[in-house]
């Protein structure tokens, strides 16, 4: 089955976007800062990550360049939400590994489509659970 | 002892008491009036505040192209332990646009290493503009390799936390300047409150301040307070009211009438063209944090410029303060001092008109309530006993004298403690709000007098340095502060 | 009467501690219950917000069903939603927030005596993006309480009619401003591109925050037709700041275009201020063509401006070996390379 990391120090986003994913049957694991974020990313090896830009303790572009840095990680893709619609952090975003990137308020059907066509561009191997 | 006692001491202790008895208790009486007047002015703000919290939009301060940027400067000597996590708080803050600048106070210890190996940091060629004067010498600049991460260190010898600071000035590239202790602990969203007054009256903002809390006793996750609680130990427990009172209630009724002259150093945010006009902090000053605000309002003044420097009420900085007497008793002694230092160079403003309310009313007030403070208080608690063992006064009214005088010091405590309560009810576990009662009723009996003590050796200290060497100050190094344990963030 | 004092003060004092805990226990009672029914209700509004088209609309009918009094509690919940979410799930929030009689209260206490009423029913009416309430917003740009005004022209912004851009301006053009020209920028670039051609009449504003403020939206939006008149304010603005701005934007634009303007505020004669935002815009720009000019800046006697051409050298791509050795005196350099000595002794 597939999993999705969903790091969000919002409540309401994260049920939000575990709701939409699991209703189209991928498995969630859903974090609310960057640092459990990453202990997730370690422990849960999901197959792809939804970050907020903007989280506590440790920003979604920090957690992003260090799943980029560790070896178990570095191909993950990985979906920033973020709610500064700035092109210079959007451009920040994909320098630092990003793969696509949401801007809130999202739409969850449009997040759902985003997640599934990055997926479908992952080489099936990196997929398998 | 009878003997000794029943002659001309009698007679100069009645003289004293017939003149010292009334005034004694008036200044009591006016002192805790004026801190319940605070309390008052800041439950209103608390109650517009509230109502206000449905309608305010804290993303529009971080999306706005006009919030402007902030260059969060932190000094650090010595900070091995905490500096990593502390950094990557700070970077990792909500806010659009923000760099941090962290100057290495020529430190001993591993405190640069430890940013090079988290931060990859590369040397970068950046002359320093000499905007503010300083005394140091910079020795390198670095910046993170990435190219991405908003960081500066600055290598320099060690010259104490406000040179530091000043260098850090010159060093920042944004309008806004933060200044933060490397060992406080900010709420995520302390940059976005303690910059929104600059937002919302760009023109006239010119510093704002935040609240200082006490972190002992509260869980901290990750760098970040997540639940605050009452610690265990008096100490820290009547220093966590005494914040309570000072920075939450007392300045955001300064800020309400427009006479702040008291911003932290642990959390304060200035425009940096200002800082630059009045010259940085003065390191010659012991006070120089609440040096550098009275010079910020004497500078504004006398050019009759249209300014404001407000305190924001929300809860947004946390420091570990001393758990034991020792610490707590250097730390008094030396704000005391500074207090003296501060209001003796500024004495020109003090009761003049053309500086308003900061002159007219702020100042005098700290020079009556605080600084004279710890005088009339111990004046107060030798007349007591002297009186009852003198026989002037017979024990039943002496008692009711200091009954009262106590219970209103209480009702004042109450009266912040409601404001807590009703405004932000930060403490949520029931036993602290027992342990908070305990506090007020057993602040009174002992720590006060000791803290009066301290203050007034300070005030002694300075009187007499000031006489003997007058502005050949030994430098206080910046490890005098953190001589408290860091905050168990890791 | 000393005693009396004693007595009366200690009562007072206790009678406060009574309210403290009366306040406490009530203020539990309520989060308990808002928490049970929000999490009792909770999988019914994520359906609503983010479930298939009929599963939503099921949600809708079951909360639109609900008793007045669980509804009272869970409404700040939903309304809250409201800026977390566009597209279906918005319009299904709204649809709800207008069958429980939300926005027909909200226009009503537009005219509240209360001003934290006005600015609530504004901040609401804005977010739930309902049309038809221009008219009345606009009016609360004129609002004797700051809040209302503020969140007024927040909602205008994000009801997004260009027909609101001329009633902003002049909201900033008093003196002081009647709103905060942070709000207006935002609700500004909000409305978009579709204001532009207000906001390209209004940057030879006489009032200097307008055309500052007008300048940073134009920048920002990336209005390509404000070239002439950006440059125009660059060389002449009688303000400084606004002159740092206009310079900042054609950065933004990335107008090539430009690039002699901004190299003529580089110039020695202009303010130090000036300099150094022409320096950051030539790295903003990001015309190789600029390469030549930044390195002559290296130089500069500004240190600021210095330290600007080399950010912006590397912003184009210049190796920063090569900025670190074309930019310095030996000296600098020699510290430079003696430091990863000093970390390792650390």
């Amino acid at each position: 089955m597939t999993t999705i990391l969903v790091a969000d120090d919002d409540a309401d986003i994260r049920d939000l976007v575990s709701f939409k994913l699991e209703q189209a049957g991928y498995r969630v694991v859903a974090v609310g800062d960057g640092v459990q974020a990453l202990d997730a990313v370690r422990a849960e090896l999901p197959d792809l990550a939804v970050l907020d830009l903007m989280m506590p303790g440790l920003s979604g572009l920090d957690v992003c360049a260090q799943i980029r840095r560790e070896p178990a990680s570095a191909t993950l893709p990985v979906i920033m939400l973020t709610a500064r619609v700035q092109e210079q952090d959007v451009a920040t975003g994909f320098a630092t590994g990003a793969d696509d990137y949401v801007t809130k308020p999202f739409s969850p059907r449009e997040l759902l489509s985003r997640v599934q066509a990055v997926l479908a561009r992952v080489p099936v191997a990196a997929t398998a659970p | 002892m009878s003997d000794f006692v029943a002659g001309d001491l009698r007679d100069a202790v009645a003289l004293v008491m017939d003149l010292s008895l009334w005034p004694v208790l008036v200044y009591f009486l006016l002192l805790n009036s004026s801190y319940l007047a605070l309390v008052l002015l800041a439950a209103r703000e608390g109650s517009l505040n509230r109502r206000r919290a449905s309608f305010t939009d804290h993303d529009e301060t971080l999306s706005s192209p006009l919030t402007p940027a902030v260059s969060v400067l932190v000094p650090a000597y010595n900070e091995e332990a905490g500096i990593v996590a502390s950094v990557s708080a700070l970077l990792a803050l909500r806010y659009p646009r923000h760099e941090v600048v962290v100057v290495d106070d020529g430190s001993t210890d591993a405190t640069f290493a430890r940013l090079v190996e988290a931060y990859g940091l590369v040397p970068e060629a950046r002359r320093i503009p000499d905007d503010v004067a300083t005394t140091a010498t910079v020795l390198s600049v670095h910046v993170p390799a990435d190219g991405r991460t908003p960081l500066v260190v600055v290598r320099k010898t060690n010259s104490g936390r406000s040179d530091a600071l000043n260098v850090a000035i010159n060093v920042a590239r944004h309008e806004l300047v933060c200044f933060v202790d490397a060992d406080s602990l900010l709420d995520p969203d302390a940059l976005t409150v303690v910059a929104r007054p600059f937002v919302d009256d760009p023109a006239r903002v010119v510093a704002s301040g935040g609240v200082v809390r006490a972190v002992n006793g509260s869980r901290v996750v990750a760098g970040r307070v997540v639940e605050a609680r009452m610690p265990q130990g008096w100490l820290p427990r009547i220093q966590v009211m005494e914040y309570l009172r000072a920075f939450l209630l007392g300045r955001a009724g300064w800020s309400r009438i427009g006479a702040l002259v008291l911003i932290s150093g642990a959390f304060g945010l200035y425009r940096r063209d200002v800082l630059v006009e009045v010259g940085g902090l003065d390191p010659t000053c012991i006070g120089e944090d609440f040096e550098l605000c009275v010079a910020v309002h004497r500078a504004m003044r006398d050019q009759g410029r249209d300014y404001r420097v407000v305190a924001v009420s929300e809860p947004i900085s946390w420091t570990e303060v001393p758990s034991t007497r020792r610490v707590l008793g250097s730390q008094r002694r030396r704000w005391h001092r500074g207090l003296l230092e501060v209001l003796w160079r500024h004495r020109r403003m003090i009761g003049n008109p053309r500086y308003g309310r900061v002159g007219l009313v702020a100042l005098p007030y700290y020079v009556v309530f605080e600084l004279l403070a710890p005088v009339l208080e111990l004046v107060g608690a030798a007349l007591g006993p002297l009186a009852l063992v003198t026989g002037l006064l017979e024990p039943a009214r002496a008692l009711a004298v200091v009954l009262a005088v106590y219970a209103y010091a209480m009702f004042v405590s109450m009266a912040a403690l409601a404001v807590e309560e009703f405004s932000f009810h930060r403490y949520g576990r029931w036993r602290d709000l027992a342990v908070s009662v305990g506090v007020a009723l057993v602040e009174n009996l002992g720590y006060r007098q000791l803290t009066a003590w301290w203050r007034l050796q300070g005030l002694w200290a300075g009187l007499r340095r000031r006489e003997q060497v007058w502005g050949v100050m030994t430098r206080q190094g910046f490890g005098t502060e953190a001589a408290t344990p860091s905050p168990s963030a890791a | 009467m000393i005693l009396a004092a004693f007595g009366v003060t200690s009562a007072v004092a206790a009678l406060v501690m009574l309210g403290v805990v009366a306040r406490r226990v009530t203020r539990r009672l309520r989060e308990a219950r808002v928490r049970r029914l929000t999490a009792q209700h909770r999988p019914l509004l994520l359906s609503l917000v983010a479930g298939d088209p009929p599963e939503a609309r099921e949600a809708a009918t079951a909360v639109a069903a609900l008793d007045t009094a669980s509804w009272r509690v869970l409404e700040p919940a939903v309304v809250a939603l409201l800026a977390k979410v566009r597209g279906e799930g918005h319009e299904e929030v709204v649809r709800l927030l207008g069958t429980r009689g939300v926005l027909v209260r909200a226009r009503r206490d537009l005219h509240r005596r209360r001003a934290s009423r006005r600015a609530a029913a504004a901040d609401l009416l804005g977010r739930a993006q309902v049309p038809g309430t221009v008219r009345s917003l606009v009016r609360l740009l004129d609002d004797r309480d700051a809040d209302v005004r503020h969140v007024a022209a927040r909602s205008l912004g994000r009801l997004g009619s260009a027909s609101a851009v001329p009633s902003l301006l002049r909201a900033l053009a008093a003196e002081p401003p009647r709103v905060p020209p942070a709000a207006v920028a935002q609700a500004l670039l909000r409305i978009g591109p579709a204001g532009a051609p207000d906001l390209l009449t209004a940057v030879d504003h006489p009032v200097a925050v307008v055309r500052s403020t007008v300048v940073v939206v134009l920048g920002r939006l990336g209005v390509t037709g404000a070239g002439t008149a950006l440059r125009g304010l660059l060389a002449g603005d009688p303000l400084t700041d606004v002159r740092c701005l206009a310079a900042t934007a054609l950065g933004a634009l990335g107008m090539p275009g430009a690039v002699p303007d901004l190299v003529r505020a580089t110039r020695p004669g202009s303010p130090g201020a000036l300099r150094v935002a022409a320096t950051r815009a030539l790295g903003d720009l990001g015309a190789s063509s600029t390469v030549a000019v930044l390195d002559g800046l290296l130089h500069d006697p500004d240190a600021r401006v210095a330290t600007e051409a080399g950010h912006a050298l590397l912003g184009l791509g210049v190796p920063r070996a090569d900025v670190l050795a074309r930019s310095t005196p030996s000296s600098v350099v020699a510290v430079a390379e003696r430091v990863p000595a000093l970390t390792g002794a650390a």
